[in-house]
Order: C-alpha cells, then sequence, then structure tokens
C-alpha cells in the first residue's frame, strides 16, 4: 500500500511476521524506527530489495529515517570470479541510503550454523 | 481417569498456545524472531549470543541428566587427530583414553546414519516445533523473492537453483536439507564446493531441522547469498560432500 512502508521478520512461530507502519503517522514511524534500530543492535540482519536486488543494511539513519546499505559484497574466498561472467554495474564501496518509508525489509535473526 | 485428571488435561494450554505465548513474550522483549521451542528427543543448539542461549542443549525428557549420559556410553575420550579416508570411505580417528592411544575407523554417511538424520528431521517436523500455518506464510514469502519458474520447482521437489551473478556459484536450496554449491565449466563439468547449512536463531541437534519452519531457512539462506555471498559463507558450516551431514 501507498501509504505503508514495511517490515517483516523471520519468525519461529509464525513463520513471517509483517510489522507495517502508516508514513503518514509520526508515532508510527518513530515506532518502527525503534524497532529497526533495535534489530540491528541485536544483532539481526535486514535486507531490503533495491531496483530487483536484494542488500544488507549496514545501519539506520533514524535522523533520515533511510537504511543505509553495506558496502558491495565480494566474493568469498572458496570461489574465484567467473572472468567469462559480466562485471556487475556498480562502484564498490559506494554508500547509500533508502528512505524507510517506501521500502520493504526482512529482518533474519542471528544464525546458529547446522 | 478421574474426573479431576479429565478437567485438568482439558485445562492445559494447547502447543498452538504455547508457541503463541512464547511468540508474544518474545516480541514485548523485542526478539521479533521468537524463541526456539524445546521438544522430545533432540537437544537445541542455540545461537551462542542469543539472549536465551540458556535453552542451548534443552530438550524436552522425562528421564534425569545423570541417566542421559550414562545410556549415551559417553567415555572421558580425548580426540587427538582425525582424517577422511577417500578410498575406503571411512573416517579414522586417533583417540587417547587413560593415556592409552588408539585408532578407530568408523563408516560415515552409511545408511543407516542417513537414515537416523532423517528420521529426526521428520521427528521435529511432527513435534510442536513447527506449524503449518508458519511453513505456508514462509511458503508465500518465499514466492514473491523467487521466480514462478524457481517455485514450482521448489513445491514439487523440495529444491531450486540459483547461480550469483558475481561468483557463478550454483546454489540448490533445498526444503530441509543443506545448500550445495557447486561451480560447473567446460573443462571440469560440475565440480562440488560444499554443502552449507545455517539455521537463524538455533537448530536440533542430529538433524536437519531448524528452530523455523524449513522454507525459513532457505529465505534466510537465499537473502544472505543475493546480498552478502561472504557472509554466508562465513556464517554457514560447511560439510563436505561425504558427511552426513551434507544431505547428500
Amino acid at each position: 500500500m501507498d501509504d505503508e512502508g514495511s517490515l517483516s521478520v523471520l519468525n519461529c512461530a509464525e513463520g513471517d511476521i509483517k510489522i507495517s507502519f502508516n508514513k503518514a503517522d509520526p508515532q508510527d514511524v518513530a515506532r518502527a524506527s525503534r524497532i529497526i534500530k533495535d534489530l540491528l543492535r541485536r544483532g539481526y540482519f535486514l535486507f531490503v530489495e533495491i531496483d530487483g536486488e536484494i542488500k544488507k543494511v549496514k545501519r539506520f539513519d533514524a535522523e533520515h529515517e533511510e537504511y543505509i546499505l553495506a558496502d558491495g559484497p565480494e566474493n568469498p574466498a572458496e570461489t574465484v570470479p567467473d572472468p567469462a561472467l559480466p562485471k556487475v554495474k556498480g562502484k564498490p564501496g559506494r554508500k547509500k541510503g533508502v528512505p524507510m518509508r517506501r521500502t520493504t525489509a526482512t529482518g533474519v535473526g542471528r544464525t546458529a550454523g547446522g | 481417569m478421574e474426573t479431576a485428571e479429565v478437567d485438568e488435561v482439558r485445562e492445559m494450554p494447547t502447543w498452538d498456545q504455547i508457541r503463541q505465548r512464547l511468540n508474544e513474550l518474545a516480541q514485548e522483549r523485542g526478539e521479533w524472531a521468537s524463541y526456539p521451542l524445546p521438544i522430545k528427543g533432540h537437544k537445541l543448539v542455540v545461537e551462542p549470543s542469543h539472549p536465551m542461549h540458556q535453552l542451548n542443549g534443552a530438550t524436552l525428557s522425562s528421564a534425569p541428566a545423570e541417566r542421559l549420559a550414562e545410556e549415551a556410553g559417553i567415555a572421558d575420550l580425548k580426540v587427538r587427530n582425525w582424517w577422511y579416508n577417500w578410498s575406503k570411505s571411512i573416517l579414522v580417528y586417533v583417540v587417547e583414553e587413560e593415556g592409552k592411544i588408539t585408532v578407530a575407523k568408523l563408516p560415515t554417511n552409511y545408511p543407516m546414519e542417513r537414515l537416523r538424520f532423517a528420521m529426526g528431521t521428520l521427528g521435529v517436523a511432527a513435534s510442536p516445533a513447527w506449524s503449518t500455518a508458519a511453513e505456508f506464510k514462509a511458503m508465500g514469502k518465499l514466492s514473491e523473492l523467487v521466480s514462478d519458474h524457481a517455485f514450482k520447482c521448489y513445491l514439487c521437489s523440495g529444491m531450486f537453483l540459483e547461480t550469483s551473478k558475481r561468483s557463478g556459484v550454483t546454489y540448490m536450496f533445498r526444503k530441509g536439507r543443506p545448500t550445495l554449491a557447486t561451480r560447473s565449466s567446460e573443462e571440469h563439468g560440475v565440480r562440488f564446493l560444499a554443502a552449507l547449512c545455517l539455521h537463524p536463531i538455533a537448530y536440533y541437534e542430529g538433524t536437519f531441522a531448524g528452530c523455523m519452519v524449513p522454507s525459513d531457512d532457505v529465505i534466510g539462506m537465499l537473502l544472505m547469498m543475493r546480498a552478502d555471498e561472504r557472509l554466508l559463507w562465513r556464517k554457514a558450516n560447511h560439510h563436505p560432500v561425504w558427511a552426513t551431514e551434507s544431505g547428500v
């Protein structure tokens, strides 16, 4: 919905819970900001979808209500980039903010291996 | 059964109610992922920094802890070294017990061990840990993240493939099993890299099951792979193809 940004969190009991907020309600937005900051402080991973791509949130700028994205992802050490593949566009290392009110984010709790 | 006992049973909460109340309690404390639920038969392995880390090792059992340890036959062994023998498909352990060194050779990934893992996972599915509603919800979320074709594969086979645009590694995401990472080339064909296993919050020891429904595990790994592949490889346990834990 246009008036709602949203945050969903993977949940043991319900599979997935949605924390919606009305961007027209300052109290609702403030509550959502507190939850987002708290999730990151607790070690949750937050992922947002931007232009069809999934990005990891590095931190949350409560003043500007923006998710600050992590630096460009690196290849894991176990894999060597295939030189035949086209290079992914975009400069690595450039941080940018995406507005909370227009973005859907997914929270994933700290992982326990397996 | 006496009337009083019948009344007592009727007043007992259902597992759905217990799970819901646990979820409410967790959310009141800011843990939006909820808390893992101890079940009978399998110990919980909880992420070390989780606020409910005291649940690590928890299981619902009527046997006293001392008797459980005795029945398990746990001796005071020290493993000095171990390796996998590819030609014989066995694990070799050099162990020390009361100053005496011995060598033990154990078959691995043999059928009964694979069956034990599979039955354990089925046991978690049959337990109160997971609910049908939660799995359907998670599958609904997964359907929003992948193509129609990939979701059809997942629905029909429990698996789907996705190749990383960055590294070229192909990941086979599987319901209730570790994710398999492979790389294909014309020169070498398909090469197995690792079976990656991780679960948000906690998992049940000796099974492939996490404390969240299986599709939630898949979603977590998929998001990590797409956003930060290095994070996925750093956080996951890497199982070789010959290990039972690989689920191969």
